[in-house]
Order: structure tokens, then C-alpha cells, then sequence
């Protein structure tokens, strides 16, 4: 079996909640040994509950109950820390540091030991103790704004985008670390804003609104920048099994250069309102976008919206059905070949599979090595390996409710 | 203070799926040789220009997207740029590309003839749907991958169509992986001295930051407008709309808007995660969504952000660019970071670090490269001349 690339690297995890954890998953998954810390008293998000949450964001890592409220667990999470090369959090400041493991705490014994806090808004300035969710974050990166209809009111993500971005970002810059500490033997801090991270992700807006002085407003589907149509969603037919909560069914086509619209058009059978002069070229059909989506939404109107992608795509034109979370366990034949999904026949659910990881490493690839822990599944051997401890201390610690 | 990546080596034949990975490694310390073709790299040709006048060095699409890279002009189609190229792929750590699946192999630089040769490289690959299957020549783009990648779908008004993610999301969260396994896989060569191939599918990324219930529940979700079922909405203030939690710190919440003459139909409402099903849970949340909505059109956006804030509930009020631009908090941060253009005689902010390292920051080391600036500087280096002398003699 092949290894992880992150064999051999240890974290110590306390994140909580979306995006910490989702950064620590993808250390998971790529080989990283991940101790989640949780207790049983906090309610530690959604990852305390057993089932399917906790195996799609908590699989590939190991479970550590410490009550951090008593000197002991701290006690026990400091010599544990000596041990890794990564200690994580996504506490607000003072949390970390009021239980010794702040970064300077840490690199007193581990010189060379990574810390890195993912807060809201960071550890410093005026908004440095606001409270955030996902879809708060958004709201004050522009993205919602950005996300919306013209003349509409704002609608943004439909759900917490702003974790996953968040996580991903914080696992780069926990492995670019891990290389430098690689060359030179030296750790350091890492100071996570997620607000950063998500406001980096409109960094095209603020670059235009510096140069420029221009600000993107928003325009629904359309391309910002660059004229060009039709591009869009388009309804189709119903889907009216049932099957769905909503039964609309949506194609999205991008049709970027006039290749591309010549082969849309002869795609749908050269129809006559393709000649209007309204659609002449690229910076008309953008201007003139209402009516041609109009035009556009007839002809997929009739059709069964994979139908239509098919007709679209069999010509070159890049056409993709919007599809939902079901669309892609059962009908996306493309993405079970990447081999997208990680299954398990001991997974609690229908479906048998996982979200797996979305890059194939031709030596060390990402895989599912365990599902999801139950909370302090890995009490005995994390403490036994690492810190020497017996079943009997172990047993003794969770009496006194420290590993607890 | 150099980079966190300092010292590695990239060759960047990325087009617009792939340009902001090395534009991650190279904010990180990397050294990232952009190669472009005589003509210039097409991205050059991405509006919107500074000013609004076309001009291939005043792009600021690109100039957002190669940030901290040096650019080398090579002529790949000729067998003199291909030696070029390949006395440059002897110097390097890893090369990374975004084209339609076969362009580069069809050039003899595809990921198994250089790895044969380079046993030691890093080769990423970012397509959109990956390497081989049976539509992986499918033609997409940014709006088609938002959709099949199962993000589109959750997003707008549900008497309107989905809105896709903003901006190149799908390639950002695409280029954010590449760079993460890219450098991981950088991690594995130090320890056993073999590099790989990367395969990134764009739609699987996508995938990859979907929302999954569906795989517990069988239910797949939908779009539901601002209102999200996890207790969130949007409300209009007097000049402006907030994102305000409508069941966090609730007791407080409550209490707070009595105070000031709202909330009273809200009294003993039940927790909405306590409702029996969704349709319930939907309705109690609109039930609440009303109420701060009458109470929110008294106040001004500012306010009631910053009181929310106060009373610790995780309201945001909805920022628009401009705003974005002027935020006290980014600011205090020294977010925005300032990158000088000669050519132009002008400074410019430029976005900053989405993460801060402190030892090792994140930079703009160089401002966006003109086409060909390092072509000589590169090709002059003591490792690329000792290759060329060598292919001479041989």
C-alpha cells in the first residue's frame, strides 16, 4: 500500500466547528497522524455526535478526550504537544495561551514545533474580538454582495462556503511551513484570519477597485469582466418525481468566444433569432443578455436538462448540468471514474461512501485509513505510544474525569 | 525575511484554471517561472485593463494572478524552446499546468515522458474533470464546473435561477488544492527523493467543497434563498443589509430586541432545530426572520452590525467592494499591501495574505512580470548555462 505524503507528521487538533476541522481533515487525508482533542464538557460544535457528520469531516483522524479545564489535562496536552509538529486551534486569542499552549509556551520546550490559530478575524485590530460564522464571514468579504441578482436583494452562498475556503487555506500555509521547518530546523507561528482568507478569494474585485477605482456590482450569473453570452442557467424540464424538494432542473452554459457560438448555434439547429444583430458578437450578446437568455431558455425549456448538456457538449460547447449532491452519486459517471468517492461497507448510512479527496497522488495517495472516531476512541493509545501511560493510569485519568 | 517556500523551484505552464496556484506558491517564496509564448500569454488579454485601455501588460486580471512570478519567453511549439525547456525542467522542483487533457504530451512534455526523465519532478496537472474517463475532454468552464460540482445548486432565490459561485471560484478552489498536494508531494521527495504525478479535477474540488448531508440523510439540498436552515438570514436596514444569526445566543437576542419594543410574537417560540421537520424548522425560522426584519428597518446597517457584535451574535452587515476596500479591520491589519510599477510610475494595492506567517511572510516579492522580463536573467543562471554547454557538447 502506498504511504501519505504527510507520513510521519503529527497534529494536535482542537479545532472545533467547519473550518478548522476541514483544514485538519485534508492533513488527515493526505497521511498527517491528527489527534482531535474533545471533551465531554463542551459541546466541541457538531463533532461530539456520533454517525455520518462525524465520519465525512472527522475520518483519517484519532480521537483524544482531556478536559482542559483541569491543570492535569493541560498538563497532559503540553507533553503531548511535545510530541507533534503541528498544534492547531481555532479558538479567539486568549484561549491557548490561557491553558500553556500559547505559541510561546510550546516553543520553549519544541523550538521548532508549527502553531497555528485560525480565528474570525485574526489576533489583532478593531474587529479582532467578533464572533463569526460562515455565512458572516461572507456577508463582510463582499461575497454575498457579489453573489446576488442585480437589483435583487443579497443571497450569497446557501451555505457556510467560507469554512471549506477557510480550512483549505490554513492547510497551505500549515504545509509551507512544515517545508521551511524542513530546511532550516525553524517553527513558527501561523495567524489565520478566516476573514482573510475569504477576502482573498474576491482579491480580482479589490485589485479593480484599487487600480481602477471601479467596484463589481453584482450581476447574477454573468461574467464580471469579460463580455461574452450566453452565460448563465437555463431552465429545463421538470424533474416531478418527487424525488426532489425543488423541482426545477437547471443547465449552465458558457459560451466565451464566438467559436463557441458558432457551434452553440449550429448545436441548436441555426435557429433564426441566432441571426438577430442584437447577438452579433460577444460584447452584444453580453449587453443584450435578457433577451438572448430568453431566447436561449426556450430551446432548453423542453429538453431533459442532461439532454440538452449532451447536445451542447457532443458540439464543444461547455454546458453543464447544475447539479445536486444526489446528481453526483448517481448519475455523474465522470466523477466515480476520478474516483471521487471513498467507500466503506462499515459506514451507518445508505450510501456506503464518503466525500473522498478531490487529487490523485500517483505515489502517495490520499485514501480513507479509518473512518470517523468516536470521542475518545484513542484515549489508551495515544496516551500508552506517546506519553508511556498504562491502561490502568489511562482508566484512573478518565475516573478523575481528566481524560474526560 | 524570505518565504516559507523559498528555494523551490516551479515551472508554470498554468492557464486560467490553474494561475492562482502558482500565484499561491509563489506569495509563499517560490520561484515561479511563468513560461509564455511569443507572442504573449493570453492572459494578458483578460480584461478588466487599468483604465479600461487594452494593453497586454496592463491586464489587471493578470496582474492579480502572477503576483511574486518571473516571466521566461519560450517558443514550446520549436524544437529549440522545447531544449530550452527541457534544460529548465533540470533545474526545477516542480511543473504545473492547466491545459485541455493530451496538449502538453502532444508536445512531448506530458506528465509520463518528463517524469521518465525526471524522476524526481513534481508534475501537477489541473483539468476540469481530471486526467482520463469518459468525459474528461468535456468541453467547461468556471460557471459549468460551479454547477456539476454540486455548489451552484444551493445558492439563490428559489424564484430565480442558481447563482454560480463569484468570480473563478472553481478554479480557485481547484488552484487552492493543486498548491496544497503540490507542496505536500514536495514534502514526500524531501524524505525518499521521488516526485509524482498530480491529477487535480476541477469538478471534484468543487465537489470537494460541497455540502454533504446527503450522503446521511438522502436528501439532497436545495437552494433556499438568504435563509438558511442553519439559522441564518438577511434583513434590510435603513441603508443597507445585514446577515444576522436567528438562533444564536438567543436568550440574549430575544432579550435584547424586547428591549427595544420587538420580538414579543417571539416569546417561547421553540428552538427551531427542535421542530419535527423541515418544512417546521423553515417556518419558525421565517417566523423570526420577520421579526428582525421590523426591527432591523429601524436601524442603520452600521448599527446594528455593530451592537449585534456587541451583544456577541454573529451578525455581518453585507459589504459591498467599496466598503471592502475602506474596512477599518483590514486595515488595522495592513491587509491590503502596496506593490510599486515602475513601467508606469505608479504604486498600487494589491490584495494580501490570506494567511500570516511570521516567520517566513507571505510577500508580493515582485510585481506582476512584463512578457519575457526574466528570459535572459533565467537562461544566463550557472545551472542553465552548464545544461546548455552540456547539450552543445554532446
Amino acid at each position: 500500500m502506498k504511504p501519505g505524503a504527510l507520513e510521519g507528521i503529527r497534529v494536535l487538533d482542537f479545532t472545533w466547528v467547519l473550518a478548522g476541522p476541514y483544514c485538519t481533515r485534508i492533513l488527515a487525508d493526505l497521511g498527517a497522524d491528527v489527534i482531535k482533542v474533545q471533551s465531554m464538557t463542551t459541546s466541541n460544535g457538531y463533532d461530539a455526535r456520533g454517525g455520518g457528520r462525524t465520519n465525512s469531516l472527522n475520518r483519517n483522524k484519532r480521537s483524544l478526550r482531556l478536559n482542559m479545564r483541569k491543570q492535569e489535562g493541560r498538563d497532559i496536552a503540553g507533553r503531548l504537544a511535545q510530541h507533534c509538529d503541528v498544534v492547531i486551534d481555532n479558538f479567539s486569542a486568549r484561549v491557548m495561551k490561557s491553558w500553556g499552549l500559547g505559541y510561546e509556551e510550546i516553543a520553549a520546550i519544541k523550538p521548532d514545533i508549527i502553531s497555528i490559530s485560525m480565528s474570525g478575524f485574526g489576533h489583532d485590530g478593531p474587529w479582532k474580538d467578533y464572533v463569526s460564522y460562515g455565512l458572516t464571514l461572507q456577508a463582510l468579504s463582499g461575497v454575498t454582495h457579489l453573489m446576488s441578482y442585480p437589483h435583487a436583494p443579497p443571497q450569497g452562498f446557501g451555505y457556510s462556503y467560507a469554512d471549506y475556503g477557510g480550512g483549505l487555506t490554513a492547510a497551505i500555509a500549515v504545509l509551507a511551513a512544515l517545508h521551511h521547518r524542513n530546511e532550516t530546523g525553524e517553527g513558527q507561528f501561523i495567524d489565520v484570519s478566516q476573514y482573510e482568507a475569504m477576502t482573498a478569494l474576491t482579491g480580482m474585485s479589490l485589485l479593480q477597485r484599487s487600480v481602477n477605482g471601479d467596484s463589481f456590482e453584482p450581476k447574477g450569473n454573468l461574467l464580471q469582466a469579460r463580455p461574452c453570452g450566453p452565460y448563465g442557467a437555463y431552465r429545463c424540464k421538470d424533474d416531478n418525481s418527487g424525488a426532489l424538494t425543488l423541482p426545477d432542473r437547471w443547465l449552465a452554459i458558457g459560451v466565451t468566444n464566438d467559436q463557441q457560438w458558432e457551434a452553440f448555434v449550429s448545436a441548436l439547429g441555426g435557429p433564426a433569432w441566432a441571426s438577430d444583430p442584437r447577438f452579433a458578437n460577444q460584447e452584444l450578446r453580453y449587453e443584450n443578455a435578457s433577451a438572448l437568455d430568453a431566447y436561449v431558455g426556450s430551446w432548453t425549456r423542453g429538453l431533459d436538462c442532461y439532454e440538452a448538456m449532451r447536445v451542447l457538449t457532443s458540439a464543444g460547447v461547455p454546458a453543464g448540468v447544475v447539479q445536486n449532491t444526489a446528481d453526483l452519486v448517481h448519475k455523474d459517471d465522470q466523477i466515480d471514474h476520478f474516483g471521487f468517492w471513498w467507500f466503506d461497507d462499515d459506514l451507518p448510512t445508505p450510501s456506503k461512501r464518503l466525500d473522498g479527496f478531490p487529487v490523485q497522488m500517483s505515489q502517495t495517495p490520499a485514501k480513507l485509513a479509518r473512518l470517523g472516531p468516536d470521542m475518545g476512541q484513542d484515549d489508551e493509545d495515544v496516551l500508552s505510544s506517546l506519553l508511556g501511560f498504562t491502561s490502568e493510569e489511562v482508566e484512573r485519568l478518565r475516573e478523575l474525569e481528566i481524560v474526560w | 525575511m524570505t518565504g516559507a517556500l523559498n528555494g523551490f523551484r516551479v515551472l508554470d505552464l498554468t492557464n486560467e484554471r490553474g494561475v492562482y496556484c502558482t500565484k499561491v506558491l509563489a506569495d509563499l517564496g517560490a520561484d515561479v517561472i511563468r513560461i509564455e509564448p511569443p507572442e504573449g500569454d493570453p492572459l494578458r488579454n483578460y480584461p478588466p485593463f487599468r483604465k479600461g485601455e487594452i494593453d497586454p501588460d496592463q491586464s489587471v486580471y493578470f496582474w492579480h494572478h502572477n503576483t511574486s512570478k518571473r516571466s521566461v519567453v519560450l517558443d514550446l511549439a520549436s524544437r529549440h524552446g522545447r531544449d530550452q525547456f527541457s534544460q529548465l525542467l533540470g533545474t526545477a522542483d516542480a511543473l504545473i499546468e492547466s491545459h485541455d487533457v493530451g496538449t502538453l504530451a502532444g508536445l512531448g512534455l506530458g506528465h509520463e515522458e518528463v517524469l521518465e526523465t525526471h524522476p524526481a519532478l513534481i508534475y501537477t496537472s489541473i483539468t476540469p474533470f481530471g486526467q482520463a474517463g469518459p468525459r474528461a475532454k468535456d468541453p467547461a468552464n468556471n460557471i459549468v464546473l460551479s454547477a456539476l460540482g454540486g455548489v451552484m445548486n444551493v445558492n439563490g432565490a428559489v424564484d430565480a435561477p442558481p447563482l454560480a459561485a463569484f468570480e473563478d471560484q472553481s478554479y480557485l478552489a481547484a488552484s487552492n488544492y493543486a498548491a496544497a498536494t503540490t507542496i505536500a508531494a514536495l514534502l514526500y521527495r524531501r524524505r525518499t527523493g521521488t516526485g509524482q504525478f498530480i491529477d487535480v479535477s476541477i469538478e471534484a474540488a468543487v465537489a470537494a467543497f460541497a455540502h454533504w448531508p446527503y450522503l446521511q440523510s438522502g436528501v439532497a439540498p436545495m437552494r433556499t434563498g438568504s435563509l438558511n436552515l442553519n439559522a441564518f438570514g438577511i434583513v434590510r436596514c435603513l441603508d443597507g443589509y445585514c446577515a444576522v444569526s436567528l438562533n444564536h445566543n438567543w436568550d440574549k437576542h430575544l432579550s435584547w430586541m424586547l428591549s427595544e419594543g420587538f420580538g414579543e410574537e417571539l416569546v417561547g417560540l421553540r428552538p427551531p432545530t427542535e421542530e419535527p421537520n423541515v418544512p417546521a424548522r423553515r417556518a419558525n425560522l421565517e417566523k423570526r426572520l420577520d421579526v428582525l426584519g421590523a426591527w432591523a428597518a429601524t436601524k442603520a446597517v452600521d448599527t446594528l452590525f455593530r451592537e449585534g457584535q456587541a451583544h456577541r451574535l454573529t451578525f455581518g452587515k453585507i459589504m459591498s467592494v467599496d466598503d471592502l476596500f475602506q474596512n477599518p479591520q483590514l486595515r488595522a491589519r495592513g491587509f491590503m499591501v502596496p506593490v510599486h510599477h515602475p513601467e508606469l510610475g505608479e504604486t498600487y494595492e494589491y490584495p494580501g495574505a490570506p494567511y500570516r506567517l511570521t516567520r517566513t511572510p507571505w510577500a508580493v516579492t515582485r510585481r506582476p512580470p512584463l512578457r519575457g522580463e526574466h528570459t535572459e536573467e533565467v537562461l544566463a543562471e550557472p545551472a542553465m548555462r552548464a545544461r546548455a554547454n552540456s547539450e552543445v557538447s554532446r
